[in-house]
């Protein structure tokens, strides 16, 4: 008797001890390793994500927030078009639409604004100084500030709420069966959403875009260098720029506040720097009139550039309600559409490099870092702790001193060992923003006036807005919060004890520049400097583009007739006009060689190449490779062993050899001989051949352009590597109009043809489902790949042949 | 005859309670079923592993054979086997529980269970 029982607790434990096993995570040798038997359950586990073909959502949905019935229809792409009988529903619609397509993407990027990805990864070096960092720029205080500002706003208020509620009906209604499937890998669940997530969503946007002066690296270089050299290294302006807005006429007024302030620097070497968001984040636009277009319509075009993720960073759907119907891309956790047209107007959006961000040295009193000097008077610092929770792990805690500039991104604790100097940020991702005012305005304007005046709400990074409306405008403003600066501001580190290095004010609205229905017939856009030196501000930024803008000036012009076809042409265009400038300067400076095979075959590639970055070609591979060998021997002064250091720029550089071939930055530190740019550019030459058979070596691959440009999609998690596209055989580079480079590159593609009604065209990296396990994750990768295009769709109502299309609907409770 | 109607009788009620438990329910159906219906310990297990296991193993196939892969695909990558392993080791896991659990209903029934009575005073 006795051993029976024993004999059943034995089994019983040893049932409990496996399912316990089954039911939990844990981490074997550093992997992360979901709990099994839930996983593995077919029921319930990871097969429960995959999809067919079909849509499959709920059909019904009730909720007894909602006021009246709402239909989504679905169109043939899988677009969303949301019906709805009034704007409060219309908005919780939006909100459940993408949690149900897009959840675990909408609540990682909130975690990772907000610096909590530690506690869904886990104990990871990167992730911990990852999200130290974002509590360190003080992103969930500036995303408070900008919610404040909404909040007095009892509609914007409203909007947030019911597109909140949309979300939070949708997660819960959710079983462990129905979660995306990164829940069930990293073994977490959805929080519920809250109006601060969306601030926040808005917050990590402004900081990708900005987020990437060059203020240290320049303090550094001026110090080493001097100013002389470092202002011929890095000038602000260059003959043959071709900025947005050229001064055509005198500007209509006159600078509000034009001061020279002393400009003593602090002079420092600062040897660990923050990680800066991709600089290459930038985009295309452009709009021409109804003369240049073959249908007479103002025709509209943008490619906004960014990482190329997976899920997706865009969704398409239409919006409709009495009051607004708007088709377009919108993200994650905003409402309204974000880049898109109506019956009217369309728009669309590129960077415009502008220093928006400055790094203030701190001089505090004692190591008790208490008190802070500023305006000859000692000023408390306020110390905000820091609680990072680590999942399986003891909290990491870290504290930042805030002053009145911002917090000390940069002290004693971070980052790395390197220095101990304390940086305040300033930026304007600390200011309120309205900028979700100027969606719910363009949204719903049908003219330029209302463009306008939806754009005084841009109080956000610094964007170039195209527009073109259906009664024949174009238009491109650049708008933004932009400081008033000396010449020089926030170039370098300013003095954080000197109230004259503080901002002091915004240049006002009504004097950012723009250009209405300019003469030439088009405005166009590509990153590159906004205005030109007689504007009356003082404008800085240390990445602007300088080759994609003038391929897009040089062919706008010469065009006519055009068809959106033409536009679909251009935008995967591949057109080097670097290449153009920078080989035959690198060809004619070769010196006569005896050639080997290997050598005498890169050269007649190189000399037959005709600047197009097609994929299946090697000449764009030797190109970059030796361009990037010759300017490492040149700017050899600037490789200081972990001192961040800038480089200057290709345009400058390409400048610098034209006019000053024999300047001293020519000749190698290293070497005993006096080096001459022939010397530079043979000895570069002469090393392709080895760099070709070390990159095919390490990669397992003939290089070709497309092999080594490595086009792929990106998992957000980055760690599954299964979730990722395999490398994509595409053309394209950062300097030419198909800005495909490695993982970043056009975000989505769309033509806007303004007829009455206006017809669209669109595309985006990825597909409308964030579920790696539906043919909607990546079915339009191929399409993207290619520059194919579908026609997207504003329905002014509901199709007549419902049955035929699938459908939701959303039902107040109680039934009608 | 007793182990195929246990093993039949597992699956359809584990299917069915699948539909709104997790995993681990399977255990108590296997455990129960091993209560009404008696055998040896051996037929117990067996009849625990082959119901869950096969339960498992053949819808997990079913969908990865409906959904033409798409999740599977990526999972097996990601844990370095090859598909049919990975739906095998489904089947196994749910075979361990259900086989565990049916072998634990066997020794907690046989706690309870007399001895017939064979001498001549008792």
């Amino acid at each position: 008797m006795m051993l029976k029982i024993l004999r059943f607790i034995i089994l019983a434990s040893l049932l409990t001890a496996l399912i316990y096993f089954l039911n939990n995570s844990r981490e074997i040798k550093g992997t992360h390793v979901p709990p099994l038997g839930k996983f593995i359950d077919p029921f319930n586990g990871y097969l429960q994500n995959a999809e067919t073909e079909n849509l499959s959502y709920e059909e019904i949905i009730a909720d007894s927030s909602l006021q009246k019935q709402v239909t989504v229809v679905y169109d043939s792409n899988n677009i969303p078009h949301i019906f709805a009988e009034n704007d409060d529903d219309l908005y919780f619609t939006q909100g459940y639409i993408i949690a149900q397509h897009r959840l675990w993407q909408l609540e990682f990027q909130t975690h990772a604004a907000a610096g909590r990805l530690s506690e869904i990864i886990g104990n990871n070096e990167n992730i911990i100084a990852f999200d130290r960092l974002q509590r360190r720029l003080g992103m969930v205080e500036g995303a408070k500030a900008s919610l404040e500002e909404y909040l007095k706003h009892p509609e914007m208020k409203q909007i947030l709420n019911r597109y909140a509620d949309g979300i939070n009906a949708y997660i819960d209604q959710l079983n462990y069966k129905d979660l995306p499937i990164e829940y069930k890998l990293l073994d977490y669940k959805p929080e519920k959403w809250t109006i601060l997530k969306t601030a926040l969503v808005l917050e990590y946007m402004v900081n990708s875009l900005i987020g990437w002066d060059n203020d240290v690296a320049n303090t550094n270089a001026l110090k080493l260098l001097g100013k002389e050299k470092f202002n011929f290294l890095f000038p602000d302006n260059l003959p043959g720029i071709d900025p947005v807005v050229p001064t055509l006429r005198p500007w209509a007024f006159d600078s509000i506040r034009h001061i020279n302030a002393d400009n003593n620097y602090p002079y420092d070497f600062i040897y660990d720097t923050i990680p800066r968001s991709n600089p290459q984040n930038g985009s295309n636009n452009w709009a021409v009139s109804g003369k240049k277009t073959k249908s007479g319509y103002a025709l509209l075009a943008n490619d906004p550039h960014l990482g190329l993720n997976l899920p997706s960073l865009w969704f398409l759907m239409q919006l409709h309600s009495p009051n607004v119907s708007v088709t377009g891309y919108t993200f994650a956790g905003a409402p309204g559409i974000i880049i898109g047209y109506n019956n009217k107007i369309s728009w669309g959006f590129t960077n415009s490099p502008r220093d928006q961000r400055d790094w203030y040295k701190i001089q505090l009193k004692d190591d008790s870092r208490k008190e802070y000097f500023y305006d000859s008077t000692w000023h408390p610092v306020a110390w905000k702790t820091e609680v990072i929770r680590i999942k399986n792990s003891s909290p990491f805690i870290d504290s930042v001193g805030y002053t009145h500039h911002g917090p000390m991104v940069y002290d004693h604790q971070f980052p790395g060992n390197g220095s101990n100097e304390s940086l305040a940020l300033k930026w304007i991702g600390h200011l309120p923003s309205r900028v979700l005012f100027s969606f719910y305005y363009l949204n719903r304007a049908s003219n330029y006036q209302d463009y306008e005046k939806a754009l005084k709400y841009w109080d956000a990074p610094s964007q170039n807005i195209v527009f073109a409306s259906t009664n024949g405008d174009i238009a491109l403003r650049v708008e933004g919060t932009f400081p008033l600066k000396w010449p020089q501001q926030g170039k370098f580190i300013l003095d954080g004890t000197n109230p004259n290095h503080d901002w002091a004010g915004f240049i006002p609205h009504e004097h950012n520049a723009f250009m209405l229905n300019p003469e030439r017939g088009f405005v166009s856009s590509a990153n590159q400097h906004a205005v030109d030196t007689n504007y009356p501000y003082y404008t800085y930024s240390s990445t602007n583009e300088y080759y994609r803008n003038r391929r897009i000036n040089r062919l706008l012009p010469e065009m006519s007739n055009i068809t959106p076809k033409d536009f679909m042409k251009m935008h995967t265009d591949v057109y080097s006009i670097k290449a153009e400038e920078v080989l035959p300067l690198l060809l004619d400076s070769l010196g006569t060689l005896s050639l080997t095979g290997k050598h005498q075959e890169i050269l007649n590639e190189l000399k037959r190449w005709d600047y197009q970055y097609h994929p299946n070609i090697k000449a764009p591979a030797y190109f970059e490779l030796w361009w990037k060998q010759f300017q490492g021997l040149l700017w050899d002064e600037l490789k200081k062993q972990n001192l961040p250091l800038p480089k200057p720029n290709e345009f400058t550089t390409t400048y610098i050899l034209r006019n000053h071939p024999g300047n001293e930055f020519i000749d190698r530190l290293e070497t005993p001989e006096k080096e001459t740019l022939t010397d530079l550019v043979t000895q570069s030459f002469t090393s392709i051949p080895g760099l070709v058979a070390g990159w095919e070596d390490r990669n397992k691959k003939a290089i070709n352009w497309g092999n080594y440009n490595n086009v792929r999609l990106i998992h957000l998690a980055r760690v599954i590597e299964p979730f990722n596209t395999q490398t994509l055989a595409s053309g394209g580079s950062g300097d030419v109009i198909n800005a495909l480079k490695g993982s970043h590159g056009p975000s989505l593609r769309m033509i806007v043809e303004m007829s009455q009604p206006p017809k669209a065209w669109g595309v985006l990296p990825g597909g409308q489902s964030g579920n790696p396990g539906s043919p909607r994750y990546d079915n339009w990768v191929e399409k993207w790949v290619k520059g194919e295009y579908f026609e997207l769709y504003l329905w002014d109502a509901k199709p007549a042949d419902e049955l035929s299309s699938y459908q939701q609907l959303f039902n107040p409770l109680p039934l009608p | 005859m007793k182990l195929s109607t246990k093993t039949i009788l597992i699956a359809i009620i584990a299917f069915i309670i699948q539909q709104y438990f997790t995993f681990w329910s399977v255990a108590l159906v296997a455990f129960l079923i091993n209560i009404l219906i008696r055998t040896g310990g051996f037929t117990s297990f067996l009849s625990g592993f082959l119901g869950v296991g096969l339960l498992w193993f053949l819808y997990s196939m079913y969908i990865d054979q409906n959904t033409l892969g798409i999740i599977t695909d990526r999972i097996a990558t990601l844990f370095q086997l090859p598909r049919v392993s990975l739906l095998l080791i489904t089947g196994l896991l749910g075979g361990l529980v259900g086989g565990l659990a049916g072998l634990t209903g066997f020794s907690f029934y046989k706690i309870f269970e007399r001895k017939k009575l064979t001498g001549y005073y008792h």
